[in-house]
């Protein structure tokens, strides 16, 4: 399930997850829950992106969760300094961050890979400088605060988060769609074809700039997107969405659902946003506890530790299956 | 005779540091023709391949492409233009299948043919290497040889007009290189020019138009196998000093 | 303007011995050790401690060069040695190492608190020369820095081991046929880089104060001054690593210190469009 490949019973498995998913507001009423359901969808729509330009088209980089803060904040000014509507700053967020990405990319991506980690660790660097030098704009290290969204007479606040859980939601679903479009275009092939043989990829003609330049713009865009949206949520945005462990944590969710499959950094993302509310109380541990469990996992798991699980289930499976060949008997 | 000119080389050099992988090397291939390229190991014969499409920069010199300087443009231009190339060593996209190596040759390399009917180009493609049916084999299981047949399917998914083999023979058995030297035979009685690389002086003689030996960067000699043959240079490096002397043409035959 | 100019300096000589230990580890490994500024930031703080203990500086510097190695030897066992042989290595060491330099950060924060410290210098006091004013320990790394790029020069090139690292980095496969052991020499590059970064932690600490992520930024200019410089381009290195500090300072006189890294992002940008080979390779076609 964590592979790419579209088989019926992947079809059915998605549906029943989407159901799952629209429902969940319906039965659970804790906020608690639903914020931290809101804050995994929007992490797994940051490592989405992050996996398409890492783990598919082997650009080695630390932005995405750099590129959710720039979304943030250029979605928080706008609506605080120019008096947008949240719903266009989401766009405009968007966009924001996709000018960033293209930054980033156009200098970087036509040479080797080693610029574009160090321009995205500059650019690390760079923005949590330029939030506090643009303190008047940025609100510095007291923070942003930003408005909410309207819609007509539906309540967005913070005892009613339904409604920011189906934005999230939706979202991930748009960059779950355009990741996958993405793959399964040329575009796609030719980024997997490169990993296996760069030398060979060229040589048949394929434009590896132009290819990453596009899939490195489009994560940033959709990225943008959801950072817009976060700010909009969590209403108060400050310089911690900069943070260094941030980047840790997003590279856990990656490596815990496998670098590289589709849906491993969504499962990911659950997995530690879920696993680090569990352990708050030592939450000062928090980036030795995920740094020591990416590092475990990708000496010991490397395909990532659901795939180790479904190894496992499968395994269990036909123990209770003597002969797999014959039709399954209903019980 | 008078043939037309597909690649020209005018004093190229590519330098690795201070040491010159391939030395003010001038040379001239026609259209229609097989060239071959030999040299003991370390001579340079890869970086010139790999100067002329841009894998590695030259560092002086100019390339010409049917009149074309190619020397300045990126390797995924070179190969729209028409030149297409295999490795020595087997490089192929290993993680996907057959048909779709050669699809990717065939949508990103054939950009000066639009419209074109890529599946069935493919597949007679496949048909002519002898790897039909092995369509949805993954690449990365294939043996060697198949291996070695594939990268020479995807360059031709390419529709190019020059292909150049780098040691097409280099880990096959002698069975195999004999297939794969009549594939060669075949493709170039086609129209395609071939230049290719090969440290098997007999089959590289036998197949080859002109042929051009080199040695540290350097162009030790050109011209027909039997010309080449009998120069006391090439016999020097290949052999030693004491058969410059001695007439060893009937060793080429 | 020339006190400004002799702080370039000196800071380009504590990035040189940052840049080199990160320019070896590449040249050996083919891959790039991202948790090398987490270990310039532990060089400072284990420093801090070995002078809290009041053995002398000297002696406290030795502790730390010694830790540091056997620091660097376990970094090499845990997130580099694990993942050769395997494929995506470069992906992993890339992840590992980033996951390492943020544990190594936290572990800083939480056993010695986040607040700013002072480290003490090798030498207090200031110093006056003429037009120059300067402190002690700012002379102090002038000497030092020099000392030791002379003894590492003199390691890789006059010494068995030293040897060994260039076979390795050069051809390692090569090396391996001629009886070096591949895994040994990893460590110790790992180890002697650590080193390396360890005293330029101690040497950087007293002009900034310490925090646990004060190895990041020096980390950041290791990597252009490296990318710049040219693998095993001792000179590069060096011409890169005073290039970098001098623009550093400057930007800093002219536009106000707080702009350094936006200056540099900037120029980083500016390098990549026009001159992505670097100040020192070869000006090569691009297409």
């Amino acid at each position: 399930m964590t592979d790419h490949k579209l088989t019926k019973g992947n079809i059915i498995t998605y549906g029943l997850l989407l159901l799952v998913m629209m429902l969940i507001p319906f039965f659970i009423e804790d906020n608690y829950i639903l914020h931290l359901l809101i804050v995994s969808l929007v992490w797994a729509n940051v490592v989405t992106n992050w996996n398409l330009t890492l783990g598919y088209g082997g650009m080695f980089h630390i932005a995405q969760p750099t590129f959710l803060a720039v979304g943030a904040y250029v979605a928080g000014i706008s609506a605080v300094q120019f008096g947008i509507s949240p719903w266009i700053c989401l766009a405009i967020g968007g966009i924001g961050t996709l000018i960033t990405g293209i930054l980033i990319g156009v200098p970087s991506l036509r040479v080797k890979g080693i610029y574009l980690i160090l321009l995205t660790f500059a650019l690390h660097f760079t923005t949590s400088e330029v939030v506090f030098h643009l303190k008047d704009y940025t609100g510095g290290s007291m923070g942003l605060t930003v408005p909410t969204f309207h819609l007509g007479t539906i309540e967005f606040s913070s005892v009613n988060l339904a409604p920011y859980y189906y934005i999230a939601l939706i979202s991930l679903i748009a960059s779950l769609l355009v990741a996958k479009l993405l793959i399964r275009s040329n575009i796609g092939k030719a980024l997997i074809a490169t990993r296996d043989s760069e030398v060979l990829a060229v040589s048949c003609g394929i434009n590896l700039y132009k290819f990453k330049l596009i899939t490195f713009s489009v994560a940033a865009f959709m990225t943008g997107i959801v950072g817009a949206f976060y700010s909009h949520y969590i209403m108060v945005i400050g310089p911690e969405l900069f943070t260094f462990s941030q980047i840790v944590n997003g590279f856990g969710m990656i490596v815990v659902g496998g670098i590289g499959t589709f849906m491993g950094p969504v499962l990911g993302s659950f997995a530690i946003t879920f696993l680090s509310e569990l352990f708050r109380d030592i939450e000062s541990f928090r980036p030795i506890i995920v740094g020591a469990i990416i590092i475990l996992t990708l000496i010991f798991a490397p395909k990532g530790i659901l795939h180790e699980l479904e190894k496992l289930f499968s395994k269990t499976r036909s123990l209770f299956i003597r002969n797999p060949n014959k039709e399954k008997v209903s019980p | 005779m008078n043939q037309k000119m597909i690649l020209k080389l005018t004093n190229v050099s590519r330098y690795f540091g201070k040491l010159a992988a391939v030395k003010d090397m001038s040379l001239e291939v026609f259209s229609g023709e097989i060239f071959g390229i030999a040299g003991p190991n370390g001579s340079g014969k890869t970086t010139l391949i790999n100067t002329i499409t841009h894998i590695v920069p030259s560092n002086s010199g100019e390339i010409y492409f049917k009149e074309r300087p190619i020397h300045d443009l990126q390797t995924y231009t070179i190969c729209h233009l028409g030149i297409a190339r295999t490795f020595q060593n087997p490089e192929i996209f290993g993680s996907m299948p057959v048909l779709d190596n050669m699809m990717l040759g065939a949508i990103y390399g054939m950009k000066h043919e639009k419209g074109f009917k890529k599946i069935e180009h493919v597949r007679t493609i496949l048909k002519f290497v002898g790897l039909e049916g092995e369509e949805k084999v993954k690449a990365g299981s294939l043996g060697i040889g198949p291996k070695k047949r594939l990268m020479i399917a995807i360059a031709l998914a390419t529709k190019p007009q020059i292909l150049i083999l780098d040691e097409p023979c280099a880990g096959l058995t002698a069975i195999e290189s004999k297939e794969i030297i009549a594939l060669i035979g075949q493709l170039n009685r086609q129209g395609i020019t071939i230049m290719i690389i090969e440290h098997n002086m007999k089959v590289l003689m036998n197949i080859s138009n002109r042929v051009m030996i080199m040695d540290h960067g350097v162009k030790i000699c050109e011209g027909t196998p039997d010309e080449v043959s009998k120069d006391p240079q090439v016999i020097e490096i290949y052999l030693g000093k004491k058969y410059v002397k001695r007439e060893i043409s009937s060793c080429w035959k | 303007m020339l006190s400004t100019m002799l702080s370039g300096i000196i800071l380009g000589s504590v990035y040189t011995l940052a840049a080199i230990g990160l320019s070896l580890q590449w040249g050996v490994l083919k891959n790039l050790n991202f948790s090398h500024g987490a270990c310039i930031t532990l060089g400072a703080y284990i420093m801090w401690t070995a002078l809290g203990a009041n053995i002398g500086y000297l002696p406290a510097l030795l502790v730390v060069m010694i830790l540091m190695f056997f620091i660097g030897l376990a970094i090499e066992r845990v997130t580099i040695r694990p993942f050769f042989g395997k494929p995506e290595v470069e992906a992993n060491i890339f992840i590992a190492t980033v996951a390492l330099s943020s544990m190594i950060a936290q572990a800083i924060l939480l056993i010695y608190s986040g607040r700013d410290k002072n480290l003490a210098p090798a030498i207090a006091g200031n110093m006056n020369l003429g037009i120059l004013s300067t402190t002690n320990h700012q002379l102090f790394i002038l000497l030092v820095a020099p000392i030791i790029l002379f003894a590492m020069w003199l390691v890789l090139n006059k010494t068995t081991i030293g040897r060994a690292i260039r076979a390795v980095s050069q051809d390692p496969m090569g090396a391996v046929l001629i009886g070096i052991s591949t895994k040994k020499i990893y460590g110790i590059t790992v180890g002697v880089a650590t080193v390396l970064a360890g005293i330029s932690g101690v040497l950087l600490g007293p002009i900034y104060f310490l925090n646990p992520h004060m190895g990041e930024s020096p980390l950041t200019k290791a990597f252009i001054i490296v990318i710049l410089g040219g693998i095993g381009s001792l000179k590069g290195t060096i011409v890169a690593a005073f290039s970098v500090a001098l623009l550093e300072v400057l930007v800093g006189l002219f536009v106000g210190v707080t702009w350094g890294p936006l200056g540099l992002f900037a120029v980083l940008i500016l390098i990549l469009l026009f001159r992505p080979e670097g100040l020192f390779g070869a000006k090569l076609r691009r297409g």
